[in-house]
């Protein structure tokens, strides 16, 4: 509890690992743990390892388990920051069942929200569209840095092809093709990058306007 | 006999706010840790928003003399040197070996030493960032974090000064 409330989620991970198996699955400690281990998980963005501590207790526990609701909870956020929304929407669909009417309305208004969850941006596609420069630029929807790429790598093999022609060998290839290589798999590099960066935001942007409809008193 | 009941109560005293606090907390537990989990997650978004909307300064300031400001290969390499870093630098497959970055450590030699200096300092770092020259890097300037070797333009000046100054 004092590691947690330090934010020291890596110390916290230690400890609850040090508590033995506990083999009771209605014991307290049992969800208690579980729960606290995942949320662990979660803060040092372990998001599969959460999915998998959480996905083992639950699976354990009764329906009418107290608990329920707060793991179920934290499993869907971990579902949709791997993006696997449908089992998120799921996982919702489970909690608004389960709880009673007020609270209820707060899991369909997060449910709703689903309709306009964000794409996944593949960030191995990304690199592969690359081949050709700028198409994954152009992919993660930065048209306009793509046409640049574009251009980099046309005027590089541009200028290399010319040197070639016009007889200079040596300048073509070490000038040409040192900057066309250069420029070719930076522009991999960048597409990778942004895909990252764009599911990251995305995600972050989806997974707050969820837990803050989560937040609201069921009234508002 | 009465030692022991003054430690129990002692004990009482000090475990009874853990106990009404641990309680407390488990009451609201999951709505505290939704907020935790936002604010958190909400701080990463902040960052990313400062990250995407960061501004490259320009090698001559506001504060630099008029004379600067006019002097026309002083914007030449101020120009280049900005377009690199907005336009070419990300495009560009090359990871720099030391920290500040060189186009960041030429615009710092360049706005300290001046032109001539300036240039010959660049010329100098680049031909030092290569993958031949990283064997000789000294081990104790690498920056564990960041793993990358600190140079900064401070390290080239003639006069001895007080180097926690330029962190002011």
């Amino acid at each position: 509890m004092i590691h947690k409330s330090m934010a020291r989620f890596p110390d916290v991970q230690t400890e609850l690992n040090r508590i033995g198996v506990i083999r009771n699955p209605e014991d307290t400690l049992f969800t208690m743990r579980a729960y606290e281990l995942a949320l662990a998980q979660y803060m040092t963005e372990d998001y599969q390892d959460a999915l998998n501590t959480l996905e083992n207790c639950v699976i354990m526990l009764s329906e009418d388990n107290p608990a329920t609701e707060s793991l179920l909870t934290l499993k869907a956020l971990c579902h949709n920051q791997l993006f696997q929304f449908h089992e998120a929407e799921k996982t919702l669909v489970q909690l608004k069942q389960q709880s009673p009417k007020p609270q209820s309305a707060l899991y369909a208004k997060a449910l709703k929200k689903y309709e306009d969850a964000p794409r996944y941006k593949d960030p191995e596609k990304a690199r592969h569209l690359s081949l050709l420069p700028g198409l994954g630029q152009v992919y993660t929807g930065k048209v306009f840095e793509g046409g640049i790429s574009f251009l980099l790598n046309a005027s590089a093999l541009g200028f290399g092809a010319w040197q070639v022609y016009s007889g200079y060998y040596f300048t073509g290839y070490v000038v040409g093709v040192t900057l066309l290589q250069k420029f070719h798999s930076g522009g991999q590099h960048r597409a990778e990058l942004l895909a990252i960066q764009k599911n990251r935001k995305n995600i972050l942007e989806f997974n707050t306007a969820i837990t803050q409809t989560l937040l609201k008193s069921p009234g508002e | 006999m009465q030692r022991k009941s003054i430690s129990k109560w002692f004990l009482f005293l000090a475990f009874f706010p853990i106990f009404t606090g641990v309680y407390a907390q488990d009451i609201s537990t999951l709505q505290h840790d939704l907020m935790r989990i936002n604010n958190s997650e909400q701080e990463d978004l902040e960052q990313i928003h400062q990250s995407e909307n960061r501004k490259r300064s320009f090698l001559i300031t506001k504060e630099d003399p008029f004379i600067d400001k006019i002097n026309p290969i002083k914007l030449t390499f101020g120009g280049l040197l900005y377009f690199y870093q907005t336009s070419l630098s990300k495009h560009f497959s090359a990871d720099c070996l030391y920290e500040p970055s060189c186009s960041n450590f030429s615009k710092d030699v360049i706005s300290h030493y001046g032109l001539i200096k300036g240039v010959f300092l660049t010329a100098d770092r680049l031909s030092r960032c290569n993958r031949i020259a990283q064997t000789s890097l000294h081990p104790l300037t690498i920056n564990p974090e960041t793993r990358h070797s600190s140079d900064s333009w401070s390290k080239y000046q003639f006069k001895t000064c007080n180097h926690s100054e330029h962190f002011h």
